[in-house]
């Protein structure tokens, strides 16, 4: 019976892979065109190539399940082909990176396809000056693209009855419904999205132009980087990120985007249905406001001991852009990577590692622990806490709000627990991975939250010239971290499983 | 009155052979993030490629210089940027420049940028227009899958169509 159900599920599994491939390659066509309008012969053929591919492997993969594609998925197989995508995602969008002759070798550019699928913003890219308009596209499409998420998209193609539509769209950690069913809600947040991409891009083009950009140049950078601030990817066209530009405008409006982005799509669509109250209850950004405070003083004691900016303006301008854009994972920045290291000491450092682990609001373009979640630990901590101060009393109902009153039950107390434990055991191996590779403890914690958090922010060890096996780490962390660990641990279940039944078979 | 005059032409002339200013130190732009404490307010030489655009504010510009391996930020005169005719980006090798001026680890006028308010800025070596040649190999592959991936589709395409008719 347990064999039949995971064969008979590789039908659906394999429509539902192929409709994401198939997405990922139709997707390839956006570069496609910008190399064509910029004449970029050669990474024009690289994406016909490569979106070939992709169509090619995902209609076979449709054809083969498509008879059977209304069946319902159980839950660890829905959340296996979540996991199961982004791990054939990467595969697929790496090609386009290794052909254009920007990267060393496929792992760099399997480890960059991941950090922009899960909106981290680390890179291996070389020479990215000189990068053509058709790969710095790709970059910031697949950014943008993480930031909903690759099963969102791929579901807004499909009809309501969906089978597995609804595990799968948990599987991508995303558990808001914000209309009834998994498939609408897909398109809810994509028209979210695409609302506020019409929008951001505009203005971001008229900071470009204001910085002294001129022409299609202005454009192009306008849209990028609203694509990587609003999915909080940290991307840049240009190897000094968004320093390149020397603009407090350009990079206050990017803070707006990045900050806009990094609230839960639960929260834009009761702001964008006429609940603007919500702004300032919810419990995520209440939690934001209060984190943001506290680690943004510290940055600014931290930066104030360390004497490095000669004035307030230099102090905040500095300080609190790395800490607004790592505490929302977005990971811009405006100085270079090993200024953290050599210039800002360990206080500082200290506050933004911290940033970058809470993170932005679940169900958001965001990574990190999440806003809810911390707020719920908090909670739990000062309902522990009065309790023993007034052991006698009633144990009253712990709420929260989020979009509506939530009594806080011990599942959603555990479950917060659970998640914010696995990010930190994460996070620790990463951090002991960067100090076997040699680099002191500062750097790879924070590196290692940097990854954790799909934050982006760099302290200079993510370079092509680091160890493959700290690539392949940094790797499973971003993507561990970006599905919020349930779905690739279903995954490898899935896998164990599949082997340890074939090697009983060949025994018995 | 002539030892006199001797004595002062002994000691003017060798400040005269002196040089109008100390020559400034040549560095990397990794001496100049990774030693920053060192160089600061100091003039400095630097020296690579223009990349991206000039980005003006009004007689001011800023230009953004690269090394290999990292671009700096430099502050310099409009009429001095209006030298450079090429900046470095996909197909193009930008001009080659060397700038001399005060290097901030975080300028106070700048927000706290770490970058270069240039004194003069030279252009070492013209740039130039490097376009990338098509590769046939990989035009051909490209006719090909292209060809399969729309065979494929119109396949599924009338399957769907079937399937739907069934």
């Amino acid at each position: 019976m347990r064999k039949n159900e995971l064969t008979g599920a590789l039908y659906p599994v394999s429509y539902y892979l192929g409709l994401v491939a198939m997405t990922l390659g139709a997707l390839q066509l956006i570069p496609a065109l910008t190399s064509l309008v910029y004449r970029e012969w050669n990474i024009l053929m690289v994406f016909l190539c490569t979106a070939s591919i992709a169509l090619i492997l995902g209609l076979s993969m449709m054809m083969l399940g498509f008879s059977r594609r209304r069946e319902k998925l159980s839950f660890g197989v829905g959340l296996s082909v979540s996991a199961g995508a982004w791990g054939l995602g990467m595969l697929l969008c790496a090609i386009p990176y290794r052909l254009c002759g920007n990267y060393l070798s496929y792992l760099d550019s399997c480890f960059d396809v991941m950090s922009g699928l899960t909106t981290t913003g680390l890179t291996l890219v070389q020479n990215m000056d000189h990068l053509s308009n058709g790969v710095n596209m790709w970059r910031h499409l697949l950014t943008f693209l993480g930031g909903q998420g690759m099963i969102v998209l791929a579901l807004t193609f499909l009809a309501k009855d969906a089978g597995g539509a609804y595990t799968m769209y948990v599987g991508e950690a995303k558990d808001e419904k914000l209309m009834p069913n998994a498939v609408s809600t897909s398109k809810r947040i994509w028209s979210i999205s695409m609302f506020y991409l019409l929008i951001g891009s505009v203005v971001m083009s008229l900071a470009a132009f204001a910085a002294g950009m001129r022409g299609g140049r202005a454009i192009l950078h306008g849209i990028w980087i609203y694509m990587s601030a609003w999915s909080t990817g940290g991307f840049g066209p240009m190897s000094q990120n968004v320093l390149y530009y020397h603009s407090a405008l350009f990079e206050l409006v990017t803070v707006v985007f990045f900050v806009i982005g990094s609230f839960n799509f639960a929260l834009h669509h009761a702001v964008l249905s006429g609940n603007r109250k919500e702004l300032v209850r919810n419990i995520e950004t209440v939690t934001f406001t209060v984190t943001l405070t506290l680690t943004a003083s510290l940055t600014a004691l931290g930066l104030m001991r360390a004497h490095v900016y000669p004035n307030v303006m230099a102090l905040f301008r500095k300080g609190f852009y790395q800490l607004i854009s790592g505490h929302t994972t977005t990971g811009f920045m405006s100085i270079y990577a090993k200024q953290f290291y050599y210039e800002w000491g360990d206080i500082a450092l200290f506050a933004i590692t911290l940033a970058m682990l809470f993170g932005g609001s679940a169900c958001s373009t965001a990574g990190g622990f999440k806003g809810i979640r911390t707020g719920i630990i908090f909670k739990t901590f000062q309902a522990e806490i009065r309790q023993m101060l007034q052991p006698d009393s009633r144990r009253r109902e712990q709420r929260i709000h989020h979009i509506r009153d939530i009594i806080l039950t011990d599942k959603a107390v555990r479950s917060a627990f659970v998640i914010v434990t696995a990010y930190i055991i994460t996070f620790s191996i990463g951090t002991l991975a960067g100090m076997l590779a040699g680099y002191p403890l500062a750097m790879a914690a924070f590196e290692s939250a940097s990854a954790t958090g799909n934050v982006g922010l760099s302290i200079g060890i993510t370079a092509a010239s680091m160890p493959a096996f700290l690539k392949v780490t940094y790797i499973i962390i971003m993507w561990l971290a970006r599905l919020e660990f349930m779905s690739v641990l279903a995954l490898i279940a899935y896998g164990l499983r599949k082997v340890k039944r074939s090697c009983s078979q060949k025994y018995w | 009155m002539q030892s006199k005059i001797l004595v002062i032409l002994l000691l003017v002339l060798p400040l005269a052979c002196l040089p109008a200013r100390a020559a400034a130190a040549e560095v990397g732009s990794a001496d100049l993030i990774e030693d920053a404490a060192r160089w600061d307010g100091k003039t400095v030489s630097f020296e690579g490629e223009a990349i991206g655009e000039i980005l003006p504010r009004g007689d001011h510009a800023w230009i953004n210089v690269s090394d290999g391996e990292n671009a700096i930020g430099c502050w310099v005169r409009a009429d001095q940027a209006e030298k450079i005719s090429l900046y470095g980006r996909y197909g193009v090798r930008g001009d080659t420049v060397r700038l001399e001026g005060v290097y901030h680890r975080a300028c106070a006028d700048h927000g706290g940028d770490l970058d270069l308010h240039a004194d003069t800025l030279r252009v070492v070596s013209r740039g130039a227009e490097e376009p990338v040649p098509l590769s046939r190999p990989l035009a051909a592959a490209a006719g090909v899958l292209s060809g399969g991936a729309i065979l494929l589709a119109v396949l599924a395409i009338r399957r769907y169509r079937c399937y739907n008719c069934e």
